[in-house]
C-alpha cells in the first residue's frame, strides 16, 4: 500500500450537495473525504459547502463503483 | 509498555495515569495552543489539514522528511491510542465535564451525524467559546460509561486522544471505515496517527467452535482474525491486531481474551 500506490482518482469539480454525496456513500473504504469550500470558519458555519477529494487514495482497490455512481460522470481512475 | 507510558505512566498505562487529567497540565503553553488550533480552526479544518500534510508521505522525495517530521510533532498535537473497553471505563473514573460531541469524521467522510465522541476536561469550556451553536450534549459519569457500553455493543471500538502527550481530552467511538486517524495510517503508513493498544487478541483453540455466523470475524476493523480450514477454528494474526476487544465482547464461549502485548512476541513492540 505505501509507496506503491496503484490507483490514480481523479474528481472533477462536483456539486456534491445535490447529489447528495453519493460516490461517499457507495465507496466501500472511504477513501474520499468531503473538505469545507470556504476557507473562512465563519461563512462555513453559514453555509457549509463541501468538496469532494480523493485523500485516502492508498486505500483504493481499484473497484470502480463510485465512478457508476457520479451522476455527473466526474470521477475518473487510472492506474 | 509504549513510548508514551514509559516517559509519563509511572509504572502504569499513560492514560490511567490520575497526574496526567490534572489542570496543572493547561498551563503549558504548547498544550493550550494545540487546543486551540483544534477548536478554533474547527475540526473539519483540522482533519483536511493533517490528512493533507500525511498524505505527504508516499511522495517519492520528500516522503521520508515529512514522516520523520510528523513523528516528531504529532505527540506534541493531537494523536491518539486503541483502548479497550475496560480501560476506557476506568479512564472515565479519572475524568471530568463529559460532554456528547457530534463525530468528524464520520460526517466527512459519510455524511452521518452520530453523537458518539465522548470529550471531557476542557473540551467544554472551549466548545462554549469558539462553536456555541454548535450541537453539544453534557453527560453525567454514568451516562458516559453508558456511551461507551452501547457503542461497545454496537461495534466501534475506542480510541484515546490526546492534546499534547499525556493529556488525555476524548474518547472516541470509531468506526474503520470513517476513522481518519485510523485511514491516515492505513493509507499512509503514519503509525503515529493512532497507536496500537496495549494488549492483542488472543484465541483459545479448545474453546472455539467455530459458530455457524461468526461474529467476532464481522467484528474485526483490522483483518486481523480469519477463518482456519485446517484446524477448524477462527485464526488471529496477533500482528495485525490492535487490541480493541471487539471481538472478544461477541464471542458466545469466550473463547477470545486479550493478553498483554509485550508477552506476545509476534506483536511485541509493534505500536
Amino acid at each position: 500500500m505505501n509507496g506503491k500506490r496503484a490507483f490514480r482518482i481523479k474528481v472533477e469539480d462536483c456539486d456534491s450537495e445535490s447529489c447528495g454525496f453519493r460516490c461517499q456513500e457507495t465507496c466501500p473504504h472511504g477513501v474520499f473525504l468531503a473538505v469545507p469550500r470556504h476557507r473562512n470558519r465563519r461563512r462555513h458555519a453559514a453555509h457549509p459547502r463541501y468538496r469532494i477529494v480523493p485523500r485516502f487514495r492508498g486505500l483504493c482497490d481499484g473497484c470502480g463503483e463510485c465512478v457508476a455512481a457520479c451522476p455527473r460522470g466526474g470521477i475518473r481512475i487510472s492506474t | 509498555m509504549c513510548e508514551f507510558c514509559s516517559r509519563h505512566g509511572r509504572g502504569n498505562r499513560w492514560y490511567l495515569n490520575p497526574e496526567n487529567f490534572s489542570d496543572k497540565l493547561l498551563e503549558d503553553p504548547q498544550r493550550v495552543k494545540t487546543l486551540e488550533k483544534v477548536a478554533g480552526w474547527g475540526i473539519e479544518y483540522y482533519i483536511d489539514f493533517t490528512s493533507r500534510v500525511t498524505r505527504l508521505v508516499d511522495w517519492p522525495v520528500i516522503g521520508k522528511a515529512v514522516k520523520a517530521m510528523v513523528n516528531r510533532l504529532a505527540p506534541r498535537e493531537h494523536g491518539g491510542q486503541v483502548v479497550s473497553l475496560e480501560d476506557a471505563l476506568e479512564l472515565l473514573s479519572y475524568a471530568r465535564d463529559f460532554v456528547l460531541l457530534p463525530c468528524a469524521c464520520r460526517k466527512l467522510v459519510g455524511h452521518r451525524e452520530d453523537m458518539v465522541c465522548l470529550n471531557f476536561g476542557p473540551v467544554k469550556d472551549l466548545q462554549r467559546r469558539f462553536l456555541p451553536e454548535g450541537p453539544m450534549e453534557e453527560l453525567s459519569p454514568e451516562e458516559a460509561r453508558e456511551v461507551l457500553r452501547e457503542c461497545d455493543q454496537r461495534g466501534h471500538f475506542h480510541q484515546v486522544l490526546y492534546a499534547k502527550v499525556p493529556f488525555p481530552i476524548c474518547i472516541c467511538n470509531c468506526d474503520a471505515r470513517y476513522c481518519t486517524s485510523l485511514k491516515q495510517r492505513l493509507a499512509n503508513g503514519v503509525e503515529v496517527a493512532i497507536l496500537k493498544g496495549h494488549e492483542v487478541c488472543a484465541a483459545d483453540p479448545a474453546t472455539c467452535r467455530f459458530c455457524q455466523e461468526p461474529l467476532c470475524l464481522s467484528r474485526c476493523r483490522f483483518g486481523a482474525l480469519s477463518f482456519d480450514p485446517e484446524a477448524g477454528r477462527v485464526h488471529v494474526d496477533q500482528s495485525k491486531c490492535f487490541g480493541c476487544g471487539l471481538c472478544r465482547s461477541a464471542c458466545p464461549r469466550g473463547a477470545l481474551s486479550l493478553v498483554p502485548r509485550e508477552e506476545v512476541p509476534a506483536a511485541a513492540g509493534l505500536w
